[in-house]
């Protein structure tokens, strides 16, 4: 490589680097001579370059408002959580609300005075029994006690709690059962709609040709008529 | 998060412009270099742990974070960039280096190559503005660059 290639070479890597095509770099990498020149130069931007004021405090305040947006950071991440814990809330409530399973429902006050009051007047309108009566009842009890044997166990915890298994059966029932009263709602309508028509017919009532198709086309099943 | 607010802009005050300097005579460009000392500095905030040295801290992760970057560009970056195709020394002191290269500058090259060497090197002319203020040709430039580098290679060759 000529001086004059290499002048060349070093005022296209100092002036314009972005300009040195990859053959030209290859050549710089290549030559040792070329190389500590390049890495000269690179020794001299670092020592020189670097001799700029700098101005601390405006910078300070360009740097403040990142330092506040981050210490903030913390109560995001608590609002973040609450967020998510509330979406989770909100997502149980939907598929409770979806797939019908709620709580028991406690009855209500008025039914339980209705009860309570209905109980005391039968008490107080039960006949008086006599002692005589009270203690042949009392000889009696054992013996009734054993005939018809122990009184069943109270439903335990295993009884109250529903397994998934059971849980899905029961949905499938209700779902079946909501579709056959929907149909049978459906069936009953077209049955009454056949009947009017079939009166107004034996009362020589007029009735378009339209009625009488209709009619005809939603005659009931007699099969599903006598399942209704 | 350990400072107060006013804690760290006492740090941040004494700390920022060594950091800021040493930033740019690595990254060679403004920008990248203050990127680089925020990110340090945010670290710092955000650190749990109780730090010694803030200042010590905040050159140190400077020196490593610029030092990532430059191992991160690739070659036509480097050039473009004018960062070392030498990968970089842990060991070197770059304040020293950084002396040493200024006072080789100041005792080696004649006045008309330093001249030249500051415009272009340290207030960041092309050639061709070099050129206009000190009223030469271009070619003129290029050949008082090429004898200024060629005096410092020799010189640092011979003192290594």
């Amino acid at each position: 490589m000529t001086d004059e290639t290499k002048n060349s070479l070093v005022e296209k890597m100092i002036d314009c680097p972005e300009e040195l095509t990859s053959g030209e770099i290859m050549s710089i990498m290549e030559d040792d001579e070329l190389r500590q020149l390049y890495e000269i130069s690179v020794g001299l931007q670092d020592s020189l370059g670097c001799g700029r004021q700098v101005d601390a405090a405006k910078e300070w305040d360009a740097f403040r408002p990142r330092l506040r947006r981050r210490s903030r950071h913390p109560l995001l991440l608590i609002a973040g959580v609450a967020a998510a814990l509330a979406g989770i809330v909100i997502l149980v409530g939907i598929m409770a609300d979806t797939s019908g399973f709620r709580h028991q429902e406690l009855p209500l006050t008025d039914s339980l005075d209705k009860e309570e009051s209905v109980v005391e007047k039968n008490i107080a309108e039960a006949p008086v029994v006599s002692d005589t009566e009270v203690k042949r009842l009392e000889h009696l009890a054992p013996a009734v006690q054993k005939t018809t044997g122990a009184p069943p166990a109270p439903a335990g915890g295993d009884d109250t709690a529903i397994d998934i298994d059971e849980f899905m059966r029961i949905e499938q029932a209700r779902i079946d059962n909501d579709i056959a009263m929907a149909m049978a709602r459906v069936y009953e309508d077209e049955y009454y709609a056949y009947i009017s028509a079939a009166i107004a017919l034996a009362d020589c009532q007029l009735a378009s040709a339209e009625d009488v198709t209709a009619m005809f086309d939603n005659a009931p099943d007699i099969e599903i008529v006598t399942m209704l | 998060m350990q400072y107060s607010i006013t804690e760290f802009e006492t740090i941040y005050l004494r700390c920022f412009p060594p950091a800021m300097r040493l930033a740019i005579s690595l990254l060679h460009d403004e920008d990248d270099a203050r990127d680089a000392v925020q990110e340090v500095f945010l670290r710092l905030w955000e650190s749990d742990t109780g730090i010694e040295n803030p200042q010590a801290f905040v050159i140190r992760s400077v020196r490593n974070v610029c030092l990532n970057r430059i191992a991160a560009a690739d070659t036509r970056e480097r050039f473009r960039r004018r960062y070392s195709l030498d990968e970089p020394d842990d060991g070197v002191d770059i304040e020293a280096r950084h002396s040493e290269i200024r006072s080789a500058v100041q005792t080696l090259l004649t006045q008309r190559e330093r001249q030249v060497v500051d415009k272009i090197y340290a207030d960041g002319l092309s050639y061709k503005e070099t050129a206009a203020s000190l009223e030469v040709s271009v070619s003129m430039i290029n050949k008082s660059v090429v004898t200024a580098l060629k005096k410092l290679r020799t010189h640092f060759k011979t003192n290594k």
